[in-house]
């Protein structure tokens, strides 16, 4: 074949004529472009390799061919230079076409796509904005993040609610508040947790219709356990892009604590209220106002007592102090003036006069003024407050007193008798006309110790020893001792002193009487006698004075000692209050402990009691082939069939009857350790509850149960919850059997003390048993249920417990009612 | 049933007659898996945690505990929280037996992981179906027999 080809042409050399220059040029040339050729596929393919992501990257594998072709016709033209391989060098270049135009027309269809792909740069700013938006996202997601974190831990109740007024999202501070879980919220109707009482919408309408943007009201909500909660709601509406209202943002911030606070404030101003009722009672009582004095104004306002005092009961002030100095009494002016100003420039000093008062109809009425003055921080008297007391009646005893002691001097003046009287220390304060008469003294010069010149200088000694003697020890003084008269002539003397004691037993006075006992034979002992009786009545008389004196200053601080009274009296009463709370949570605790430890030893009884029923089962079976054989079959039989198992059927009744009696033990206790919570109760609702946890006794039983009126109570749902379910279930255990039941629950608020009560028509209570009906282990209709006799111990410790009361009406055979009170606020 | 000889029956109480009454009703019921009887929490613990006196005690066994409440020293509450705090042995399923029905006592084990909480006196009926119902394999070898037990 070779040789054919070589026949058949001539070498391409011919026509260039073998020229070494001309061939050689194509010889390198060809060569060159070969070479290069096949260069550039390896690479483009190493290309491709590297870079899988390239798009259309068989487009490089189509061009890479493409030019392996072109770099097989340039080698077939060099070798066609000598070898005239022209029919080869044609199917090569027939290759190449075929490869060329297929790329050639691939790369036309594929143009319009390999615009489209992104310059670098291009790509760049793709990336950019791919990053930016990733950025965006993660920042978007954070603040998802966040606004879940705010909303689901905020301190305060957050809802969607949707426009239909199901919840879309709650946070745990609303569960917490409503006592609900995040699943019972969600889905549920937002309006049904409303008060029914606090149910308006108007707000929300006008929401709606976009005339406001937000609102904030006060409502009440209904917990979980049905007592009712105050709650502050801020609402706002959320729209949708057309304007439509889309959501309401709520959020529930728990007042319930400031209400309580609220209630107790106006609890604590009652309170003062009626103190402010008893202090004027006791100003009225004890004759009493009290009164302020603006210094710098001279205006004076005053209690209506000041008014009435001052003889204008219809007055109401205020007024200036000359009104008052109008009605004071004119001897008195100058004193009250001197005082009031002494007072007013002496920080220390507090205002304590009395005087007098002219009345409309000219009579005198005395008043007492007491005060202090109330300064600014450079001492400069601001005010005057103080309280004026009527002493009218003090003053008339003081009256009394004077006229009285003027009476004794008269009496003492109408004596024969030297009569002196000293102080507890024996200064003399008084001698009697007869003294001066006597002993010529001057008065004045005799007080005190002056007298001892009228005394003979040889008795002295012996009369100070006794006088003094008797004053230190309070014995009766006697002497008989000389005393000069004005003549300068002595006669003897009997001297007599006798102590005046106060109702303490102090003394305070000494009184006593000399008497002449030169003529004492004659008339010795009539002397003697009207001398002693005299003394007795001056004493009377002095010891009256005395009396009366005590009274007055006792009449004086009686109205604070009343006041003090009452204090004292109410504190005892809240410790008498707290010392029985804590008896009694003794004695429950006690009851539980023994309650408790008795529960171990039962245990023990109840197990082998049937421990032994079931040894006695099981010795009866084994035994029974035994026993036929046996001689006294009979008497073993009883023993095993009837007398064991009857005395342990005695002992399991009766320890299953002792549990039970120490579980309703524990049940009463548990009790009374319980702390009950207060708040406000929908009372109906809780009968409700009551009656709905009830549904099959109640229709099982037959009776028909109506409710009527229930106001709402404060107390604790669960307790109170017990008490009705007790009641209710009372009723429906001693209905009259043969009769249909008619049980109604009622109620109604007097003077804000709820009261309530469940009424049947069934068995009664016998008469001789209401003094006992609410202690532990009675029972009284034994025959128409099972049960301890515990629950209404257990319903009274509860009522007692919420500050209530229980009592039950009713006859046998006719029906009876129990009503509670409890606590209105 | 190759696991039920592997559960060892722990029963915890300081009452000779209480222990007594739970491990015949125990056999009765025709369990035949060995009872361990314990009279005190502390002891109690040392076996659980192999310490003390039971340091050597074989430990290819699953435990059950039957652990009554009040117990002198460290009571039963004490038991089962530190069993239950512990990651290895919090698994060991408890059963508190005990003579009151303090609400606030039942709470308070099942906050601190009790499987079953039972009041004494013990219903052998109730009792083993409660242990049955824990998913327990215990070799029950006949039918439980209480003719007259059960009121």
């Amino acid at each position: 074949m070779q040789n054919i080809i070589l026949t058949a042409f001539m070498p391409h050399g011919y026509c260039m004529q073998w020229q070494p220059g001309l061939i050689g040029t194509h010889v390198v040339a060809d060569a060159a472009i070969a070479l290069a050729y096949f260069s550039i596929p390896s690479l483009l393919f190493t290309f491709i390799k590297k870079r899988p992501d390239v798009k259309f990257n068989w487009i490089f594998v189509a061009f890479g061919l493409f030019i392996m072709a072109c770099g097989i016709t340039h080698v077939m033209e060099i070798v066609t230079l000598w070898v005239p391989a022209y029919r080869w060098s044609a199917f090569f270049k027939v290759i190449t076409a075929l490869v060329s135009v297929v790329t050639a027309v691939a790369l036309f269809r594929l143009m319009p796509s390999i615009v489209q792909i992104p310059t670098p740069e291009q790509h760049r700013s793709l990336k950019e904005t791919e990053l930016a938006l990733l950025q965006t996202q993660n920042e978007l997601k954070k603040a998802l993040g966040r606004f879940q974190g705010i909303f689901e831990n905020a301190a305060i109740g957050l809802s969607h609610i949707g426009s239909d007024g199901t919840y879309l999202l709650v946070n745990r501070e609303l569960c917490r508040m409503l006592g609900y879980e995040p699943a019972e919220l969600l889905g549920s109707n937002a309006h049904d947790l409303i008060h029914p009482d606090d149910q308006d919408s108007l707000l929300l309408d006008q929401l709606k219709k976009g005339q406001i943007k937000s609102y904030t009201c006060e409502k009440r909500y209904i917990h979980k356990r049905s007592m009712s909660i105050w709650v502050e709601l801020t609402v706002s509406l959320v729209r949708d892009i057309g304007g439509q209202p889309d959501y309401f943002v709520v959020a529930a911030k728990d007042i319930s604590q400031q209400k309580r606070a609220a209630a107790v404030l106006e609890q604590t101003l009652d309170q003062l209220r009626q103190r402010e009722r008893q202090v004027a009672l006791l100003f009225e009582e004890g004759g009493v106002g009290d009164f302020t004095w603006n210094v710098a104004r001279d205006v004076v306002s005053a209690h209506p007592m000041v008014w009435e005092l001052y003889g204008h009961p219809g007055e109401r002030g205020p007024q200036p102090a000359a009104w008052f100095e109008a009605k004071q009494h004119p001897g008195d002016l100058q004193a009250i003036r001197a005082h009031l100003e002494k007072v007013l420039e002496t920080p220390s000093l507090k205002m304590d006069i009395e005087f007098r008062i002219i009345q409309p109809d000219s009579s005198i009425r005395w008043v007492a003024c007491r005060g202090s003055v109330v300064r600014d921080q450079d001492g400069k008297p601001l005010e005057v407050y103080g309280l004026n007391i009527d002493i009218s009646h003090t003053k008339e005893a003081q009256e009394e007193v004077r006229a009285s002691e003027q009476r004794l001097v008269a009496l003492t003046d109408a004596m024969p008798q030297l009569v002196w009287f000293t102080d507890a220390a024996g200064n003399v304060e008084f001698f009697n006309r007869q003294w001066y008469e006597y002993t010529g003294q001057e008065k004045g010069s005799e007080l005190n110790w002056g007298w001892q010149p009228a005394v003979h200088p040889a008795d002295m000694e012996k009369l100070l020893t006794r006088w003094r003697h008797a004053l230190a020890t309070g014995c009766d003084h006697e002497a008989e001792f000389r005393i000069r008269a004005k003549d300068g002539s002595y006669r003897w003397f009997l001297g007599r002193g006798r102590p005046l004691r106060d109702s303490a037993g102090k003394i305070i006075r000494w009184f006593g009487t000399c008497t002449d006992i030169e003529e004492r034979k004659a008339s010795e002992t009539r002397l003697l006698s009207f001398g002693q009786e005299m003394e007795r009545r001056v004493a009377e008389r002095t010891h009256d004075l005395q009396v009366a004196n005590d009274e007055l200053t006792s009449a004086r601080v009686r109205v604070i000692e009343a006041h003090n009274q009452l204090e004292l009296r109410v504190t005892e009463l809240a410790e008498t209050n707290e010392e029985l709370g804590r008896k009694n949570q003794e004695v429950e605790s006690f009851v539980y402990i023994v309650s408790h430890d008795l529960r171990s030893p039962l245990v023990n009884l109840q197990g082998f009691s049937k421990e032994l029923e079931l040894s006695c089962d099981e010795l009866r079976e084994n035994l029974a082939p035994v026993l036929s054989k046996m001689a006294d079959k009979a008497r073993i039989e009883s023993i095993l069939c009837q007398d064991i198992p009857g005395s342990l059927r005695y002992i399991v009744a009766s320890t299953s009857k002792f549990e039970r009696l120490i579980d309703a033990l524990l049940e009463l206790s548990r009790h009374g350790r319980h702390v009950y919570r207060s708040e406000e109760l929908n009372m109906r609702a809780l009968v409700q509850t009551t009656l709905d946890s009830m549904r099959s006794s109640i229709d099982s039983s037959g009776a028909q149960v109506t409710v009527g009126e229930i106001p709402n109570a404060y107390g604790d749902a669960t307790a109170l919850g017990q008490v009705l379910a007790n009641l209710i279930g009372n009723a429906l255990k001693y209905l009259q059997p043969g009769r249909p039941g008619q049980i109604e629950v009622g109620g109604q608020a007097e003077d804000s003390v709820p009261h309530f009560w469940v009424r049947d028509n069934g068995a009664g209570i016998p008469e001789s048993a209401k003094p006992r009906l609410f202690q532990v282990f009675q029972r009284f209709h034994p025959s128409l249920a099972a049960g301890e006799g515990m629950g209404l111990a257990v319903v009274k410790k509860i009522v007692e417990r919420h500050g209530g009361t229980i009592w039950a009406e009713g006859e046998e055979g006719v029906g009876t009612t129990f009503h509670f009170t409890l606590s209105g606020k | 049933m190759d696991q039920t000889k592997n559960l060892t029956i722990l029963v915890v109480d300081d009452d000779d007659g209480h222990r007594e009454l739970v491990r015949r009703n125990l056999q009765r019921a025709g369990v035949t898996n060995p009872i361990v009887e314990l009279l005190n929490g502390n002891d109690a613990l040392d076996y659980v945690f192999c310490r003390g006196a039971h340091a050597a005690r074989k430990t290819d066994m699953e435990l059950l505990i039957l652990l009554d409440v009040n117990m002198p020293g460290i009571n039963g509450i004490e038991v089962l929280r530190q069993v239950k705090s512990d990651p290895q042995k919090r698994k060991i399923p408890i059963i508190m037996l005990t003579t009151t029905d303090d609400p606030r006592e039942v709470d308070q084990c099942y906050e601190l992981g009790c499987s079953v909480y039972v009041t004494k006196p013990v219903d052998p009926v109730n009792f083993i179906d409660a242990i049955k119902k824990l998913g327990m394999f215990i070799s029950i070898v006949r039918a439980p027999r209480f003719s007259g037990g059960a009121e």
